[in-house]
């Protein structure tokens, strides 16, 4: 059964059911994957995935059923099991089934619908060759993966709004070995393409294996307070793994502390923060309607230091007397629908990463972390991160630096980011460029 | 059956017919169901399915997987047929034959999740929120949630096995957050077991684990800040069994070993721990949250030794990295679903009871970190660094368990750490997580008794 004709078995069915207020998700993602290893394609993987999803307002209360079985018998299960789940809910203000926002930013149709395998059988063994051509001392690139992902969204409601829109990435990751004096280091990279012909095996094996050079010698650091720098990743992540306080949802159910400082300057005044679905360089994360239908935009979270806003779905936006911002997104088809940004960005500065490290004298450069989905709580902007990156010694590089942690609260580090660079980049649904914080504290020996 | 034998027949045929030398076919009907209160009221609900069936083809030790929604015959033969022409072009379909095979189930279940009423679960997550929420005036949000999920598969391949498997998911959730309007601090129990809804009536106290979590909020709420640097730390049973899991247990997984990055690789035979440490992967434990009757390729579950006072044993090992390694099986190949290809991971992972007392680990401290709770990690199996999250931590001093710290973590490299076990106590506990690897996100339980790590990294401030 297509999407067209399940549709219309669930329209027949909810109105059978008597239920009035209702809209129906769906997404079909397909993506090939290929690593290379050894010389040779090791894996292949070819997947396709239909996910569709029920959500339904009886007397004022929200369920949810989803299925990735499309068939008649099963369009009536998902309408009675969501109306079950609603029967469950005891909170029943502001469920909002949306009728449409008055214009929609259109986004161009995906840029392709599938990529040969062939050529990404060659560029999986031209990042393994590139890697290991590079330099001799790398002794094995684990992972060699190229990849092609097409996703389509579609959502109808009982308003009879009907949004659809797909979109295309491809990928490169490469993670590789180096040894030196008897110790390993590890190098990584992964960059997504806008399509197939902008894949750069140059560039994506060259910076894993100077990624994996620059550590060699890499020893640990004294504890104590530094001043850091954040490489443009790094800040990138650190901001991904703290977008939660962002959410009015959080806000308003006390996990964000930043309940009631709309307006207020929460940030440093070099910090501005946007949240923009539709940046030119991001690839799969664009989107024109959020998770409810509403109208994606872009806009200010924080001007130069101040919280222009919060972001909001529709829920947490009637229960504050205010707008949704368009950023009630869906995780996937089988999740429930929640606060999170669609591209959340700090806006570059005016520095270059040498003039970053000049400011700061003596400091931590910091271009990886690890255990960010542990050992950084949102609910209290407390982390304590395994670190890597170098040790910068009268405004410059001096050594390599591992086996450290930074510590510190997110909501503190705002204040104190005292620079930020020229050097941009985004990952993922998250960009930033390098950023200075003027004091954290470092555990090492 | 999720698929008729003679279908599976027919699509391992076709999937062999460009020239694979092993073809697998894995089914999936699960039913996920979730509820959550917060904010004083019960405000999600959400029913769901997942459906479809992942396509293995194995040339030597190259692999090809293709998956899709599609489970009728046509369905299934147009995935067989992608996924074979990236090995080679078409010849004729080779004959399958296939004998259907009973495991046992040795982790029995009373309650599916249909069979309890909604609001037998809803009464059941509101008692939770409110033993919480009442633990503390300064519990300001609290969130309690009951996931069940019931996973049924369907495992054919062309060496003849053909057999079913259903495995039932019962978890608990406890999110408490403390705060004094200027600060949070957040406190986490998710017990969960391989069983039905019964857990919630002979074994689990819901109300117990919610107040726990109060008392790690509230507790850190008044904590100061971890101090920073090398100590000696003493990580307490259950969950901090996290430690292993992380700084060892990963990088003895056919995923990292075959590809000859691990520390551990080429090492069987060798003393690589402690000769305090033996450390053990026990997919049978009955009903335990990482268990299993057969894994995700149909091999049956097993207790892996993985090391006996201190000398490394074994490795975790699925189908295609077995090839290469030329080892067979352990029982070890899991994936999350369908949609993912499986590989070598862990199932109930522990360090086994050793011979010191609790009290005599904590007087051996002159100065150092009681680690009470764990959080999660990460670490990296090329290098083994790694690194986790103490979720509730106290200052030792004078083998005295003194003042609470908050927001620190653990890191090292598991090669060295595991030497670093000089202590292993005697009250083995298990705790339930997530792990997540290359085949998506999969129940493990990770356990150990009270264990003393005579130097380590602490991440504080």
């Amino acid at each position: 059964m297509t999407y067209e004709e399940f549709k219309r078995e669930i329209i027949k069915n909810a109105e059978a059911a008597g239920i009035a207020e209702y809209d129906l998700y769906y997404s079909r993602g397909l993506s090939t994957t290929v690593f290379a290893f050894k010389e040779e394609i090791s894996d292949f993987s070819d997947k396709t995935s239909v996910g569709l999803c029920f959500r339904c307002i009886t007397d004022g209360k929200t369920g949810y059923s989803h299925t990735q079985r499309l068939d008649a018998e099963e369009a009536v299960r998902l309408v009675e099991d969501a109306k079950a789940c609603a029967g469950i809910i005891e909170s029943d203000e502001f469920s909002i089934i949306y009728s449409g926002s008055e214009s929609y930013n259109k986004l161009p149709p995906a840029a392709e619908i599938s990529v040969d395998a062939s050529l990404l059988i060659e560029k999986a063994l031209e990042i393994e060759s590139k890697a290991k051509a590079k330099d001799p001392r790398v002794l094995s690139v684990d992972y060699a993966i190229s990849a092609f992902s097409y996703g389509e969204t579609a959502l109808y409601n009982s308003h009879g709004l009907d949004l659809r829109e797909d979109r295309s990435a491809c990928e490169l990751y490469c993670s590789l070995v180096v040894e030196d004096g008897g110790r390993k280091y590890i190098g990584f990279e992964g960059k997504s393409y806008a399509s197939s012909d902008k894949m750069d095996t140059d560039g994506v094996a060259g910076k894993a294996v100077d990624m994996a050079i620059g550590a060699i010698g890499g020893k640990s650091v004294k504890s104590g307070q530094y001043p850091v720098i954040f490489s443009s990743r790094t800040a990138a992540e650190m901001l991904g793994a703290f977008a939660g306080i962002f959410s009015a949802d959080a806000a308003q159910k006390g996990l964000s502390l930043l309940a009631g400082k709309e307006g207020e300057k929460i940030a440093a005044p070099v910090v501005t923060i946007m949240d923009d679905p539709f940046h030119p360089e991001s690839n799969f994360t664009k989107t024109s309607f959020d998770g409810e239908g509403v109208a994606t935009y872009t806009k200010h979270v924080i001007k130069n230091g101040v919280l222009k806003t919060l972001l909001y779905d529709l829920k947490s936006a009637a229960k504050a007397g205010k707008a949704s911002t368009g950023n009630g997104m869906k995780a996937s088809f089988a999740s429930n629908v929640e606060v999170s940004p669609t591209n959340l960005l700090i806006s570059p500065g005016e520095h270059s990463l040498e003039e970053l490290m000049q400011k700061a004298g003596t400091a931590l450069y910091i271009t990886e972390l690890k255990g960010l989905h542990a050992s950084a709580d949102s609910s209290t902007g407390d982390f304590s991160l395994e670190s890597k990156g170098y040790l910068i010694e009268n405004g410059k590089i001096s050594r390599p630096a591992e086996q450290f942690t930074v510590a510190g609260n997110f909501y503190r580090l705002l204040e104190d980011i005292t620079a930020l660079g020229n050097d941009f980049q985004i990952e993922s649904a998250y960009g930033a460029p390098s950023a200075l914080i003027s004091g954290l504290a470092v555990a090492g020996e | 059956m999720l698929i008729k034998k003679a279908i599976a027949e027919k699509i391992l045929g076709r999937a062999l017919s460009t020239g694979g030398d092993f073809a697998e076919i894995f089914a999936e009907d699960s039913l996920k169901n979730s509820i959550r209160m917060i904010d004083d009221k019960i405000d999600t609900a959400i029913s769901g399915r997942l459906y479809g069936a992942g396509i293995r083809i194995y040339r030597g030790v190259k692999s090809v997987y293709a998956t899709t929604n599609d489970l009728t015959e046509k369905g299934l033969l147009e995935c067989a047929e992608r996924a074979a022409a990236v090995i080679g072009s078409l010849k004729a379909d080779i004959q399958v034959n296939l004998t259907e095979k009973k495991y046992p189930d040795v982790h029995p279940v009373a309650l599916l999740p249909g069979s309890v009423d909604a609001k037998e679960k809803a009464a059941l997550i509101k008692a939770a929120y409110w033993a919480l929420k009442n633990y503390s005036p300064e519990i300001v949000q609290a969130q309690t949630s009951l996931l069940e999920r019931v996973q049924n598969v369907c495992i054919a391949n062309s060496e003849g096995l053909f057999t079913e498997d259903r495995r039932v998911y019962t978890r608990f959730g406890n999110l408490a957050l403390a705060s004094d309007g200027v600060e949070n601090q957040s406190g986490w129990e998710a017990p969960g077991r391989m069983r039905g809804y019964e857990v919630f009536r002979d074994e689990i106290d819901v109300e117990e684990y919610a107040k726990t979590a109060a008392k790690t909020a509230v507790t850190m709420l008044h904590a100061g800040n971890c101090p920073a640097g090398r100590m000696t730390v003493a990580i307490e049973n259950a969950f901090g069994g996290a430690i292993f899991h992380e700084a060892c247990g990963h990088l003895l997984e056919a995923t990292s070993v075959a590809k000859g990055s691990s520390p551990f690789a080429g090492k069987i035979g060798q003393k690589i721990a402690n000769e305090k440490v033996t450390a053990i992967d026990d997919g049978t434990i009955p009903n335990a949250w990482g268990s299993i009757n057969i894994d995700d390729e149909g091999s049956p579950a097993r207790r892996n030794v993985l090391i006996k006072d201190g000398v490394l044993q074994g490795y975790l090992v699925d189908r295609l990295n077995g090839r290469i390694m030329g080892m067979e099986s352990t029982g070890s190949g899991r994936r999350e679903s369908y949609q993912y290809a499986p590989t070598s991971r862990m199932t109930n992972t522990y360090i086994d009871k050793g011979p010191d007392k609790s009290e005599d680990i904590i007087k051996s401290i002159e100065y150092g970190l009681y680690a009470r709770k764990m959080g999660g990690g990460s670490v990296s199996p090329a290098t083994g660094e790694f690194n986790f999250a103490v979720a509730e931590g106290y200052i030792v001093r004078k083998g005295e368990i003194c003042e609470a710290v908050r927001g620190a973590s653990l890191i090292g490299k598991g090669a060295e750490i595991i030497m670093n076990i000089d202590m292993v106590g005697q009250n083995l506990a298990h705790g339930a997580g997530m792990c997540g690897s290359i085949s998506g996100s999969v129940p493990t339980n990770v356990g150990q008794p009270l264990i003393r790590v005579s130097e380590i990294t602490v991440g504080g401030r």
